[in-house]
């Protein structure tokens, strides 16, 4: 098929994902990088996200991180509890989020006609996290590549959520 | 001394039937496509590109509406949104929209509007003859006449006025278009597209700046789509059209068609609607009707040009009366002749100019009046080249015709009179600039006496004005202008501004001489002289409104409604000021102006809430075993965002009584389960874990040990009880608090709190994990070898090992990680199992099939709420806010060994007063009378009066397990009251039940099911 007719716009949802909230104690934030780094996931730094055949760190705000493992990969929360004990709280959070991936020529404008927050490719570059409201429905999303975002929204809301999209991307597209 | 000429019967008058206004040739209308458009039920034709208000005047139709309060007859005053007359009801069915501006209304084919507020038709209306209770009606007439008998203004007279009055009507249906919100972002946003937003425009995205431009119109040019000016020697669309289509060619440009920029807000965000479809007759597949923008941009540049305004004179309001600039855009843009016969009054060159349209167009000018003094040289030289009397000095001072203009009256310099017949009165008092955005954080316009206008003062950050917002005149001023502030603009945003090639206009300056009124007398100005003719001012009611001492600007809006309503004053709030200027010997700078507020236009309400309506109004949040308890007949309530299982009903249960009854009675005699998901759930672990937990809650933790569970109940600051929960130590440092489900997020929220401003020095961390683990009670005698038959071979879950308030990590149902409590909120022996989420639905099949022996039942809210009251536990109508640890029974729960939030407040005398309202329980006498929550406690016999009101019932329930409805309350002194008969008032019920007063537990007082 030619590339033209790639959809200018694709929702989505990600399954399968573990993950595992990391939190710091005292807000030893490097000694927890180098934890992270040692246990093959890459630390990013504030407002930023990190990934690589391992998997991803997602920054979730001051002093907390999610790591996160494809399916099938070997449980971050596992591997991480022995390296973090006494040192970060570790709390499985894979059941508790749910993952959309939004693609498309016209991701960046929709997500960001949607969220308030400019992702235009000055503002928002690839790896770059925001915290935001969507449809009134808290959402953690980051830039993966170009033209490609990922959202965690909370498991109970997924639903609402993916309708929303929906709803909204049905009016985008008739632009 | 007057002199009237020999006939002043119209065209229109004289011949009884409508003449078509359409021009031969000419416009920015598609003539190759005719569209059909009805109003009041008259077939007319119009072409693309004509508004409602054009094709109107091309069918031949000038009396378009009655004005608000007299029914009087009006025309079309203006060609933009400014319009106050021309409001019609526009489409059918669920789609009809009131008070829509027939001057803005993009024409399509099949197009139905309706004249509003009048009967039985336009032409001929009862309710004029309100006109005649004018005297009664003047401004602020409800706080004066209509007073008596006083039973009559809610009965009679508001009523009546109310009907009289108003505007359009409403659809009677729910809208069925779709509303959308988006937000944006760009370097620079240009507000309007005529010659000075252009050249921003243009000179911006040339420079690599990212613009967004929006303008209200369907078409971009401004008043170049108006007036006919040269732009190097060409048409000025020609280098519109050109501007555009570079504009358009920059990947960072974006244009915004029919989209008002309505507000200002902090922080360089504005909001605009765009109006999507309402060009069409119904919205395409998912395409939304409006869309609500968010803007934020780093600059703006306003670019919104000027209103015109009318003059003050007697009978302004006729129809037939119209903004020269207006009459020019009518027969410029859309071809249009609004009229036969004209006069032309004004005091500005390019006003009076259009008498040069008017008879390009064949339309026969009679007079070119000049309220100026000074002869305008360039005027007379138009005049005698035409052959039109130009008389400067002179004025209209009064219209004549009925429902249409048949003439004016006009005083010479010297005061002579004399009625010229004519059916058009080009009008105008000069520009008013379109400021409103400017002021929106507060910014006050200023005065500018050689302009005769106000133009903007101080302005927002990061706001720029260019063009005739300014008080510019002329084409050539504009592009400059434009050109300009765009480059600074571009220069504020870090670029470097392009250049831009100027066109070589011809036209000049307007030099305008001040021109409010003619009227004669202004202590008693006499007639229909109208200041805002949307509300039906008069210059009598500015004049009656300083007299009783409303000199403010401020006052006199609010007394007189002047520059309220749908046009917000656009054409009348200048005129206003300046008449109560002259009428309070004051200047118009000293008068000074009203605050403008959002929105610049009308915004309809369904915009406003976009996609947030009915299923969409707020999200909805579905628990682990959502999907599973529809299938198994569940119906659902909503607990904040929850959505969770009320109940479970079945083919054989004749009501959701008896389903509750049945799941209730299956609980207490066998074993039943429910989804308690939505409490809220937070980890909580960290090295200071225990002494932030200790300081959180007002009971012990320090003593807990690992595998235990504990209640506990936090206070507020004040001292009154928050919310209350369980919370369990996973580990030395770990542990797991539940909180109820209406208070889960604001609990996590006052841990934040706590953490980060209270006790930053204790080392902790928290997150919610409400959501990842799927949570359910399986409550009943039965449950514990339900519990048997589900945990994984080698598990004992007997009473030795699994004791009352203690909790495991196990895995369930085949290697499903979980964790166990046991844990009661109905009073029987009882477990909470959570499981990560994604096996919800599998640890309800499984405990389905595990309870089949016992006939085991899901169970709902309701039923949840039964077997808490039976066993007296306290929920979200007990901890309302308002009752303290003492109140619940707790007092002993307060610790005297530690400190904890609320402990000091928690001691004040009035919260330890005995006398407070305590819980207690009540049963009525009668077993099947109802008790109503939030009834109120009396003595009995005590009469229902506020000094016997002695406490209230918070929750109530009919108990199968009693045989009785039940309930919970709060009665002064009532731990020392049981027994005592009271009387349950429920004045919104309307019913009196005499209850006993009884301790709050119905069931297993002593607990003894709980350690089974």
């Amino acid at each position: 098929m030619p590339d033209s007719a790639m959809p200018p716009l694709s929702i989505h949802p990600v399954e399968g994902w573990q993950i595992a909230s990391v939190a710091p104690f005292r807000q030893d934030v490097p000694a927890l990088a180098t934890i992270l780094t040692s246990a093959g996931f890459p630390a990013p730094e504030a407002r930023r996200m990190t990934a690589n055949s391992t998997g991803r760190v997602v920054w979730a705000g001051r002093g907390q991180y999610l790591v996160i493992a494809p399916a099938g990969a070997p449980d971050p929360a596992q591997r991480l509890r022995p390296p973090c004990a006494g040192r970060a709280a570790i709390t499985t959070q894979g059941d508790g989020r749910s993952a959309f991936r939004i693609t498309g020529e016209r991701s960046a404008a929709f997500l960001a006609g949607l969220s308030g927050i400019d992702l235009h490719p000055h503002a928002f570059a690839t790896g770059d996290v925001a915290s935001g409201l969507i449809r009134h429905i808290g959402v953690l999303f980051w830039k993966d590549r170009d033209d490609t975002f990922e959202c965690l929204v909370f498991r109970s809301l997924a639903n609402a959520f993916h309708h929303d999209l929906a709803e909204a991307a049905a009016m985008f597209v008739v632009d | 001394m007057n002199r009237h000429s020999a006939s002043d019967r119209s065209p229109r008058a004289a011949s009884g039937r409508k003449l078509s206004g359409r021009l031969p040739s000419g416009g920015l209308i598609d003539r190759g496509r005719p569209l059909q458009f009805r109003f009041d039920g008259q077939v007319g034709t119009a072409f693309p590109g004509d508004t409602l208000a054009s094709a109107l005047l091309a069918n031949g139709i000038r009396l378009v509406g009655r004005s608000f309060k007299y029914h009087r007859p009006r025309g079309i005053l203006t060609a933009g949104s400014e319009e106050p007359n021309a409001l019609v009801e526009l489409r059918e069915g669920a789609r009809r929209e009131p008070n829509t501006r027939a001057t803005i209304v993009e024409m399509f084919d099949g197009l139905v509007a309706r004249s509003q507020n009048r009967f039985p038709s336009l032409a001929f209306d009862l309710m004029a003859a309100s006109a005649l209770a004018a005297p009664l009606l003047s401004a602020g007439f409800y706080y004066k006449t209509f007073m008596f008998p006083v039973a009559f203004w809610e009965k009679l007279y508001e009523p009546l006025i109310r009907r009289a009055a108003g505007l359009g009507r409403a659809a009677a249906d729910a809208d069925p278009d779709r509303y959308d919100k988006v937000s944006l972002f760009c370097d620079i946003l240009v507000v309007g597209a005529g010659p000075a937003g252009l050249a921003a425009a243009l000179t911006a995205a040339r420079s690599g700046a990212r613009v967004i431009l929006c303008d209200e119109d369907f078409r971009p040019g401004g008043r170049l789509l108006s007036d006919r000016v040269e732009l190097d020697d060409h048409p000025a669309m020609t280098w519109v059209d050109q501007a555009l289509r570079e504009f358009e060619s920059c990947d960072k440009a974006t244009l915004l068609l029919r989209t008002c920029v309505n507000s200002a807000y902090d922080g360089g965000v504005y909001a605009a609607l765009q109006r999507v479809a309402d060009h069409l007759p119904v919205p395409g597949t998912n395409q939304p009707r409006q869309r609500l923008v968010r803007i934020t941009a780093t600059c703006c540049v306003l670019a919104s040009g000027a209103v015109e305004r009318p003059v003050i004179l007697e009978g302004n309001d006729r129809p037939g009366v119209m903004l020269a600039g207006a009459v020019r855009s009518y027969l410029n843009r859309f071809a249009v002749a609004p009229g036969r016969e004209a006069v032309v009054f004004g005091n500005t060159d390019s006003a009076l100019a259009t008498a040069d349209d008017l008879a390009r167009a064949g339309i026969r000018v009679h007079a070119i009046i000049d309220s100026r003094h000074e002869e305008s040289l360039q005027i007379r030289a138009l005049g005698e080249r035409l052959g039109i009397p130009y008389s400067a000095g002179a004025r209209v001072t009064r219209t004549h015709g009925t429902t249409s203009l048949t003439g004016v009256t006009i005083a010479d310099r010297a005061g002579e009179t004399r009625r010229i017949r004519c059916d058009l009165l080009a009008l105008s008092g000069g520009w008013s600039p379109a400021l409103g955005l400017a002021t929106h954080q507060n910014g006050r316009p200023v005065w500018d006496e050689t302009l005769c206008a106000f133009i903007p003062g101080d302005l927002p950050p990061g706001m720029f004005v260019a063009g005739s917002v300014t008080g510019l005149s002329g084409t050539g001023a504009a592009l400059a202008s434009g050109h300009a502030v765009g480059a600074a603009a571009v220069a504020t945003c870090g670029l470097t501004p392009a250049t831009l090639d100027m066109p070589v206009t011809q036209d000049l300056p307007d030099r305008p001489g001040a021109l409010w009124h003619t009227l004669e007398d202004l202590e008693a100005p006499s007639g229909a002289a109208f200041v805002d003719f949307q509300n039906d001012v008069m210059a009598k009611d500015i004049r009656g409104a300083t007299r009783e001492g409303y000199v403010s600007v401020e006052h006199l809006k609010r007394y007189t409604t002047l520059g309220m309503a749908t046009d917000q004053g656009k054409t009348s709030n200048v005129n206003g000021l300046a008449l109560l200027a002259a009428m309070t010997g004051r200047s118009i700078a000293e008068t000074g102006t009203t605050t403008t507020r959002p929105p610049v236009q009308p915004i309809a309400i369904g915009a406003l809430a976009g996609p947030h309506r009915g299923r969409h109004f707020r999200p909805e949040r579905l628990t682990p075993t959502h999907d599973w308890a529809r299938a198994h007949g569940a119906h659902f309530t909503t607990a904040g965002l929850w959505m969770r299982a009320q109940w479970f009903a079945r083919p054989s249960d004749p009501t959701w009584q008896e389903t509750v009854n049945r799941e209730v009675m299956t609980v207490r005699r066998a074993v039943g389960f429910c989804d308690v998901t939505t409490l809220g759930k937070i980890d909580i672990q960290g090295p200071d874990a225990t002494r932030f937990l200790e300081r959180i809650y007002c009971n012990n933790f320090a003593r807990l040990a690992v595998g235990r569970v504990r209640y506990g109940l936090m206070l507020r600051e004040d001292g009154f009880a928050f919310d209350d929960g369980t919370t369990a130590r996973l580990g030395e440092t770990h542990y797991l608090m539940t909180t109820t489900t209406a208070n889960a997020a604001k609990i996590m929220e006052h841990l934040e709190y706590c953490r980060q401003w209270l006790f930053p020095e204790d080392d902790v961390q928290m997150i919610s994990v409400t959501d990842e683990w799927a949570q359910i009670a399986l409550a009943g005698p039965k449950s514990r070898e339900v519990l048997a038959a589900i945990v994984d071979p080698g598990f004992d879950v007997g009473n030795a090992a699994l004791p009352f308030m203690a909790t495991v990590e196990t895995t369930v149902c085949g290697s499903i990680p979980a964790r166990l409590f046991r844990i009661s909120f109905s009073g029987e022996l009882a477990y909470e199992i959570a499981v990560p989420a994604r096996h919800g639905a599998v640890l309800a099949d499984a405990l389905m099939r595990a309870g089949a022996p016992f006939s085991i039942a899901p169970y709902g809210t309701e039923a949840l709420g039964v077997l808490r009251i039976e066993k007296g536990h306290p929920a979200g109508s007990e901890l309302n806010g308002q009752t303290t640890a003492h109140d619940l029974g707790f007092g002993k729960l307060l610790s005297r060994k530690k400190d904890y939030i609320g402990a000091r407040m928690a001691q004040r005398p009035a919260l330890t007063d005995p006398g407070r309202q305590t819980l207690v329980g009540l049963m009525p006498l009668a077993p099947d009378a109802v008790l109503g929550a939030g009834a109120h406690l009396l003595p009995d016999h005590a009469a229902a009066t506020a000094a016997n009101d002695q406490g209230w019932v918070s929750s109530s329930a009919w108990s199968p397990t009693c045989g009785s409805w039940i309930g919970l309350g709060f009665l002064a002194d009532g731990a020392h009251r049981h027994r005592e008969i009271v009387a349950v008032h429920d004045p919104v019920r309307g019913n009196i039940v005499r209850a006993r007063v009884c301790p709050p537990v119905f069931v297993d007082p002593d607990g003894g099911r709980l350690h089974a």
